[in-house]
């Protein structure tokens, strides 16, 4: 989603109804675990402020939905409570239906 | 139907969703439907720790005494990266709950179970869980951690009592009708 925004203006210009379900980790987590793993292995302890650098995405926290607002679409979120993520997902149903893309940002544990 | 996935629960949910997407493929309600998961999430249940099949465990959770600080506990948990091929509540991967190993009957059994791991550093990358001698992690923080691990108990709605997704597999069994 940082990396080629633009298919969502893609999505919005050619009315396709697209339903984005936005997994969001706030991080390249991938990298974080593999760095905990590291120094797992290497029986080094880990600090995990150490392990954020340059991998965690937050301070200040991306808006997606404005993202892909700016880009044309209609969106919602960031979602953290998961008691509000099937509201959302019913009101992005709603759209698609009409035959309109529509974005939902989700936080979700960093997996 | 295009699914991006790599966590593990997340996952399980975008199989069944397949699953079930596949057999109605030509009648799928929905003329596209993304889930999209970035940033990219780790390789979970491909290459986490020792995902070969659990030996089989005890069903019910120990009840041996537990000294540790669980709240201290899950930070480790956290930091340490268990999370990783355990989930964050012992439900995921290499789960605890509903298969209790015997390595974590008691504080004791944990403790060296974590000093005797043999997985020390290998050369070459491992999807063993590696050891925890007590330089990386101390008598107190095993316990904290394993004060942490007791508490987890299963939370997962069975499938059909998620509403939403009921909703969704149902109307993408429908005929496609732009």
């Amino acid at each position: 989603m940082n990396y080629a925004p633009g298919v969502l203006w893609t999505a919005a210009h050619h009315r396709i109804p697209l339903l984005t379900v936005m997994h969001n980790n706030r991080a390249y987590h991938q990298e974080i675990m593999q760095l905990q793993r590291v120094a797992n292995q290497h029986n080094r302890g880990v600090d995990i402020d150490k392990c954020k650098i340059g991998t965690a995405i937050e301070n200040p926290n991306i808006d997606y939905a404005k993202l892909a607002q700016s880009m044309g679409l209609q969106a919602e979120g960031p979602i953290t409570d998961p008691k509000d993520l099937s509201a959302a997902i019913r009101r992005g149903i709603q759209v698609v239906k009409r035959g309109d893309p529509y974005l939902i940002d989700v936080v979700t544990q960093p997996r | 139907m295009i699914v991006f996935s790599h966590g593990a629960a997340e996952h399980f949910l975008a199989a069944e969703f397949i699953r079930r997407m596949d057999v109605k493929r030509s009648t799928r309600r929905f003329s596209l439907v993304i889930l999209l998961l970035l940033p990219i999430l780790v390789f979970a249940q491909e290459r986490g720790g020792g995902r070969g099949a659990a030996p089989a465990g005890n069903p019910n959770p120990p009840t041996s005494p537990v000294t540790g600080n669980a709240v201290n506990g899950k930070a480790l948990y956290y930091n340490h990266g268990c999370y990783g091929c355990h989930g964050f509540n012992g439900e995921t991967g290499r789960a605890f709950v509903g298969n209790w190993s015997s390595n974590l009957a008691t504080e004791e059994n944990f403790l060296r179970f974590l000093r005797a791991r043999a997985n020390v550093a290998p050369a070459t990358p491992s999807t063993s869980m590696p050891n925890f001698p007590e330089n990386s992690l101390n008598d107190k923080q095993a316990k904290d951690i394993y004060a942490y691990i007791r508490t987890f108990k299963s939370n997962a709605p069975p499938l059909q009592n998620i509403s939403t997704l009921n909703e969704i597999v149902k109307a993408a069994s429908r005929p496609y009708k732009p």
